[in-house]
């Protein structure tokens, strides 16, 4: 097995193009790990990305919150500029698992998941996320992160390296509501996320992602068109919710949760987590 | 095989260990540090939690070769070095807040980590900070009880180090 | 008495919380070669052929056990359906087949690749359902042939049945006002405990063997292994280390087994230590199944009949499962009056996971099943749940369902202190509920023997057989015990466990019985060294030794306080002083035979009484239970070790809480899909309620100082209260367990499945 810890992003481009479909990228290696000490099958050669600076920054890059795929849960939940600009971000990453998990569980692990209810990848659809990829073939691209998303647990192509989420800064009334079996941490059942902007008591912009609700996360489209260019109330939230979960919403069922269940999760929460925003909203009017 | 070079308990180890092997085998496999416990090898017991610079984390899931230059502790390196139990430690066992004692690593080291960044925490962030760390045997409330009681001795003491248990002694860092 | 009875440290907690304490993965043993095992893929299948010739040729494989290489004979169960490794038929997936020893992990892995298993599928019998229907495919198609034990019921795929009766159910029925009849279907869940199996086996010279494990039955355990491989059973010597938690998972061997079995193939000791996902492979699982329950009663509340049928499914093998349909009947009408009873239970094979005694085997089980059911029928009488089951509560005198003189009863305190605690009949917000549930469980006494020993260096040595499985029951409750026999300190009293060679013999931690049989062992043990102490002391002192009082390390002379001399100084003069002590042999109390059908466990030593209040809010939308507080009254005789039963009764009461709302294992037809922790959720610090522990003391005649039985009880009710706490708040309940979010959803949106 190949090992390398390079230094900056090109050495790791270089490698990841010269090893292609054998290489895998550690980061963090939570789930990577486990899995190739059980079986290290077509696996020859593995990246450890850790030393690279960049990858662990959150700043402000031109005119977007740029956050480092290495940037950990915990480290989201803490950071000022994520307070203050991307604090859906934030409130999902607090939600995510256990303190242990949260220190050392990244944005980019989580993008290239492929879970359908991975807590930051719901965050980043309704935020209108980009993806920042770089790859020697393409030099450095820019993704919607739904993309990426819908690809699931393939995770991206060889040679392909995440390097950032990049985040607009669009300052807007957030809430992120999560349903799971027992009150200790778990992968949510069903989760929503919801980004408003409003102008006055009028609804401009709406951003509701679903966790748990189909095979990837996905966007609600059917409930934002319900909402946009109306007032909000209790009423349009409610009747977004209810497109939320019976147009929007596709899932089905498994051992944790029946469809019927998940759908009914989709409607309750994303009415809460619109009251929510409306509250946020309401407060920071006030 | 990868070198790497680990501050344990305050004492530098140099190794050569395999890219995927864990912080809990070397621990434990290569340093016979028996202390931290394999509950579930998967991050969701957290009967591995072990300080990692001042971070609480899964050991069973941690790189060896990532902790390379970082300070680790383990609940071997938590007592003082005359073996002065630390007031966590004190405090599980004066409110019995253990039984069969398997969980009782991490936990310790869990509580630990977290009551030096949040030295006045009330039941409710306690039960938050510990809930990576399963216990099957005292339902939990002697554990939140000692600890709650140990972040008053803390404070009492004046206790404000940023970092839990033995440091390496500024000269010996790479 | 000063130290009996007072809240003491453990003096085992220095060790654990310095991470010194040494469980069986933490043993060193050098050269020892790793273990590993080979597991069905099929739930049910025939074994064609197995093949290990190109595996043992492999790099590092020191050898490899199947059923051709040990013995053929059957596992000692109560019907010999089960052998070491499958000879004919593998019967459930994840079942091991084979076992590999080989110098390191990945060596032995890639021999288990290499070993040839040629599997004929059948189709597979996957629950009780298709177990018993007509034409089921049998989950041991040779079972007519099986030897077993006199009374067991052996029938096709049932294996066991047993049936108490009295009166006429149906005539009582006919005259109720009022009757309530369910349908309760139960999951089955994990033992939970923290530490996976681990055991390591070595091959003596002398032709002996030695164990490293942490059993919850060392002794039991030791002369199994010996009887099966035909070694001298004291040439083999099980040294039990500290266990990290138990709960009834740990009485049968399962890692021990094959380390022992690889042990004795080769030349170098064998350690198997199981990942999560191997143990909840194998793990003995808490017994899932269904019930049905009718009982009636009069209008003013008077329960007049009861007929109730569970079936469990035990799973591939008999094992130690027949405990649980003994107990369910045992339980389902009880601490009630209830004249006219019809209550069986059937234990059915299917191909899945061997059920085992988990902690309160058939507890959490009954007792959910007929406490919902009689808090639906005292709601159906508009009768308040409390007063409708002190109404019918047992009383000194009373008789058990099976004719059982009742004495020491504590029902009505247990049940009056629980619903006070909690605040029963307060007000209470919109979302909010609050519910009880009582029952009985009995106390045991097994084989136990100890070796109490006065040092000349004045500590206090006690070897007893009882492990330490975590409840504190040896490595605290037993110090107690000869401190206070002694007259000295419990921090001066060391205790030496279940190291077989010690020959102190014990019948292991369960049944609620450690410190009942252990506990005796020692006081008789730490008695007769008392004798030969105050002979010393008559001396010394020139008294006789009835007026000697010995305490707080002294020795004087009764109403002379300042006529004394130091324990410490009396074993210094003149040599170590020991004494060996057995619990004595109680027998069972009577019962009325004529009212019971193959029932081997129909009457129970020194009942205990449990009663448990809890309280719930539930969010209606979600489903969600958040229980917010769980008060458990137990009636432990006399509290020996007080500290030691609160962690029963609070670590039990988060079991309880698993029980009732998120353990489940799940199967479908390839077998277990949550074998992790990620997926098989047990609860955290954040799903744990407040907890209140009430000790009550009603002395039993039999236990000592009166005590009774103390591990189980606590978590065979507050699952049952949280059921309750859940209909009080939003008017109904789920008639299954796990009561999941999506369950309690259910149970508002479209009524209850009865």
């Amino acid at each position: 097995m190949r090992y390398f810890e390079p230094n900056f992003l090109d050495e790791a481009l270089v490698l990841l193009d010269r090893f292609g479909d054998g290489a895998r990228v550690l980061a963090g290696a939570t789930r990577l790990g486990p899995q190739l000490r059980e079986r290290t099958a077509g696996v020859d050669t593995l990246v450890n990305i850790k030393r690279i600076r960049e990858l662990h920054e959150i700043r402000l890059d031109r005119g977007m919150l740029n956050v480092g795929a290495l940037v950990t849960a915990q480290q989201l939940s803490d950071d000022e500029l994520v307070r203050t600009h991307a604090p859906l971000i934030g409130a999902a990453a607090m939600t995510m698992g256990a303190r242990q998990l949260r220190s050392v569980a990244t944005i980019g692990g989580n993008v290239c998941s492929g879970d359908a209810a991975a807590d930051l990848s719901v965050a980043l659809l309704a935020s209108d996320a980009l993806c920042a990829i770089s790859s020697i073939r393409r030099g450095p691209v820019e993704t919607p992160v739904e993309r990426i998303l819908q690809a699931g647990p393939s995770g991206l192509p060889s040679g392909d390296l995440l390097v950032a989420l990049r985040i607009p800064l669009r300052p807007a009334a957030i809430a992120y509501q999560k349903m799971t079996t027992r009150r200790g941490f778990e992968m949510a059942l069903v989760s929503v996320a919801v980004s408003l902007i409003f102008e006055a008591v009028e609804v401009r912009h709406a951003h509701i992602a679903l966790g748990g609700a189909a095979p990837t996360p996905v966007r609600a489209t059917g409930a934002e068109s319900a909402l946009v260019g109306r007032t909000f109330s209790r009423e349009s939230a409610a009747a977004a919710a209810l497109i939320a979960a019976n147009a929007d919403a596709t899932p089905s069922d498994d051992h944790r949760a029946s469809a019927l269940y998940r759908r009914h999760l989709v409607e309750v929460l994303a009415l809460r987590a619109l009251l929510d925003a409306g509250r946020a909203h309401g407060d920071a009017a006030a | 095989m990868q070198p790497v070079t680990l501050c344990v308990n305050g004492e530098i180890v140099e190794l050569v260990v395999d890219p995927l092997r864990s912080l809990l085998q070397t621990l434990r496999d290569d340093l016979g540090l028996t202390g931290t416990k394999e509950g579930c090898g998967t991050g969701y017991c957290g009967a591995c939690t072990v300080i990692v610079g001042a971070h609480a984390v899964n050991a069973c899931l941690y790189l060896t070769v990532d902790a390379d230059r970082k300070d680790i502790i383990t609940i071997e390196g938590l007592a003082d070095e005359d073996g002065t139990l630390h007031p966590v430690q004190q405090a599980f066992a004066e409110h019995t807040a253990l039984q069969c004692g398997f969980c009782t690593p991490g936990m310790i080291l869990s509580a630990a980590a977290f009551l030096a960044e949040n030295p006045a925490p009330d039941e409710s962030e306690i039960r938050n900070a510990l809930a990576g760390n399963l216990c099957r045997c005292t339902g939990y409330q002697s554990i939140v009880r000692a600890v709650f009681d140990a972040s008053k001795r803390l404070r009492d003491a004046g206790r404000t180090e940023a970092r839990v248990g033995r440091q390496a002694p500024i000269r010996a860092r790479a | 008495m000063a130290i009996i009875g007072s809240h003491r440290l453990r003096p085992d907690a220095n060790a654990k919380v310095r991470g010194t304490t040494l469980y069986t993965a933490d043993v060193e043993l050098r050269d020892a070669a790793v273990g590993m095992v080979l597991r069905s893929p099929h739930p049910f299948a025939r074994i064609v052929r197995i093949d290990t010739r190109h595996a043992s040729s492999l790099p590092g494989v020191r050898t490899i056990a199947h059923a051709g290489t040990v013995p053929t004979k059957p596992l000692a169960f109560s019907i010999k359906d089960q052998h070491l490794f499958p000879t004919t038929h593998a019967r459930y997936a994840g079942e091991p087949v084979a076992a590999v020893a080989a110098d390191t992990p990945e060596q032995a892995k890639a021999a288990l690749a290499e070993v040839i298993v040629e599997y004929e599928p059948l189709e597979p019998v996957l629950t009780i359902g298709a177990a018993l229907g007509p034409n089921a495919p049998l989950v041991h198609p040779h079972w007519q042939t099986y030897e077993k034990n006199e009374n067991r019921v052996l029938r096709g795929n049932i294996c066991g049945y047993n049936r108490i009766r009295r009166g006429d159910v149906d005539a009582a029925l006919a005259s109720a006002d009022a009757s309530v009849e369910g349908e309760y279907r139960l999951a089955s869940s994990a033992p939970g405990y923290i530490e996976p199996r681990a055991a390591a086996a070595r091959k003596e010279p002398d032709g002996g063997l030695t164990v490293w494990c942490g059993s919850q039955s060392p002794y039991g355990n030791r002369d199994e292994l010996a009887g099966f491989f035909g070694l001298d059973p004291a040439k083999v010597r099980f040294i039990n280390q500290f266990v990290g938690g138990a709960f009834g998972g740990k009485i049968l061997m399962a890692t021990e087994w094959y380390a022992a079995a690889l042990a004795l193939q080769c030349d170098r000791p064998v350690r198997m230590v199981w990942s999560r996902h191997e143990d909840q492979l194998n793990v003995f699982p808490r017994h899932g199944g269904f019930a049905r329950i009718r009982s009636g009663a009069k209008a003013d509340g008077k329960l007049v009949a009861m007929r109730a049928s569970f079936f469990f499914n035990t799973g591939a093998y008999i094992g130690y499962g027949s405990g649980t349909a003994l107990i369910a009947t045992m339980l389902a009408s009880a601490p009630y009056r209830v004249p006219n009873l019809d209550l069986e239970a059937t234990l059915v094979y299917t191909n899945s996971q061997v059920a085992g005694p988990v902690r309160a085997p058939g507890g959490p089980q009954a007792n959910f099943v007929k406490e919902s059911n009689l808090d639906e029928l005292a709601r159906q009488l508009n009768l308040d749940p409390l007063e409708f089951r002190l109404k019918n509560a047992w009383v000194d005198g009373d008789e058990s369902p099976t004719g059982q003189k009742l004495a020491s009863v504590s029902v009505k305190e247990t049940l009056r202190r629980a619903a006070e605690a909690i605040g029963w009949g307060t007000e209470l917000s919109e979302r909010r509920g609050r519910g009880l549930a009582a029952t009985w469980w009995f106390s045991s006494c097994g084989g136990s023997k100890a070796r109490v020993s006065l040092l000349e260096n004045g500590r206090v040595r006690v070897a007893s057989g009882n492990p330490e499985v975590g409840t504190g029951s040896a490595a605290a409750a037993l110090p107690i015990i000869a401190a206070d026999v002694l007259g000295v300190d419990p921090s001066s009293v060391d205790v030496v466990l279940a190291d077989t060679q010690t020959d102190t013999y014990d019948s292991g931690v369960g049944g609620s019985g450690s410190t009942f049989s252990a506990g005796q062992a020692v006081e008789a043990a730490a008695l007769r060294v008392r004798e030969k102490l105050l002979e010393r002391a008559e001396h010394a002192l020139e008294a006789r030794a009835e007026d000697i009082d010995l305490r707080h390390g002294r020795a004087f002379v009764r109403g002379a306080e300042d006529h004394a001399i130091g324990i410490e100084q009396l074993a210094r003069s003149g040599g170590e002083m020991s004494g060996d002590g057995e619990a004595p042999e109680i027998g069972d109390p009577e019962f009325d035979e004529s009212l019971v059908e193959s029932h081997e466990f129909a009457s129970w030593l020194a009942p205990s009484f449990t009663a448990t209040a809890a309280q719930v809010e539930v969010d209606r939308e979600t489903g969600r239970v958040a229980v917010e507080k769980i008060v458990t009254a137990q009636d432990v005789g006399f509290a020996i070790n007080p500290t030691g039963i609160v962690g029963q009764i609070e670590g039990g009461a988060t079991q309880s809480l698993g029980y009732a709302l998120i353990e489940e294992l799940k199967f479908d037809e390839h077998g277990l899909i949550n074998a992790d922790f990620k997926d098989y959720l047990l609860p955290t610090t954040l799903d744990a309620p407040s907890i209140e522990a009430i000790i009550v003391e009603s002395p039993s005649k039999e236990g000592p100082h009166g005590m009774k039985g103390a591990g189980e009880p606590p978590v065979t009710t507050p699952a049952a209260a949280i059921a309750n706490a859940i209909r009080d708040a939003i008017g109904t309940a789920p008639h299954e367990v796990p009561m999941t979010p999506e369950r309690v959803w259910r149970a508002l949106e479209h009524g209850v499945r009865g």
